[in-house]
């Protein structure tokens, strides 16, 4: 019976696990190479509003999505 | 230009921007409208999916790296020296 309880348990685990590495990301189409980046507004680290439309023309533009502050992600 | 984004709060950044000496813009998309709109949005996580895009003066996309291709930022350097000797040339 315990070994059971473990052995679902495990699976389950293991289900869990390829579900979280497998999960799509939420909502909207990932932009594409020819793609016109799509146009917003957010503050910076000084509370300024920057958007990324004002920057046409002007620069190109290296825009990185990182996964955390003060992490390596 | 360099702009680095991510869902964390405007203070949260700051102080990355410190620890790192930031001389570039990091974003805070905290409502995660811009993440999701880019579809970038991991809902198990609750934050971006590390991705670097390079952009022309238009506002084109011309390069994307995704996850640990990510990281490592030459291809986005080599993408903007592209980009640069294009726009040097008549």
């Amino acid at each position: 019976m315990a070994r059971a309880f473990l052995t679902l348990l495990m699976l389950g685990l293991c289900g869990a696990v390829v579900a979280w590495v497998q999960h799509p990301a939420e909502a909207g189409r990932t932009p594409k190479i020819g793609d016109f980046a799509p146009d917003f507004t957010l503050p910076d680290q000084d509370h300024r509003p920057l958007r990324l439309g004002d920057l046409r023309g002007k620069s190109n533009v290296v825009l990185a999505f990182y996964v955390k502050a003060s992490t390596f992600g | 230009m360099v702009l680095g984004i991510s869902v964390d709060r405007v203070e949260d950044n700051a102080r990355f921007a410190r620890e790192i000496a930031a001389s570039f813009p990091l974003l805070s998309d905290t409502s995660q409208e811009v993440t999701r709109r880019y579809g970038l949005f991991d809902p198990v996580l609750r934050m971006a999916r590390r991705t670097t895009f390079v952009l022309d003066k238009e506002g084109i996309i011309r390069h994307i790296e995704a996850g640990g291709d990510a990281v490592d930022p030459e291809g986005a350097i080599q993408m903007c020296s592209m980009l640069k000797r294009k726009e040097s040339q008549p």
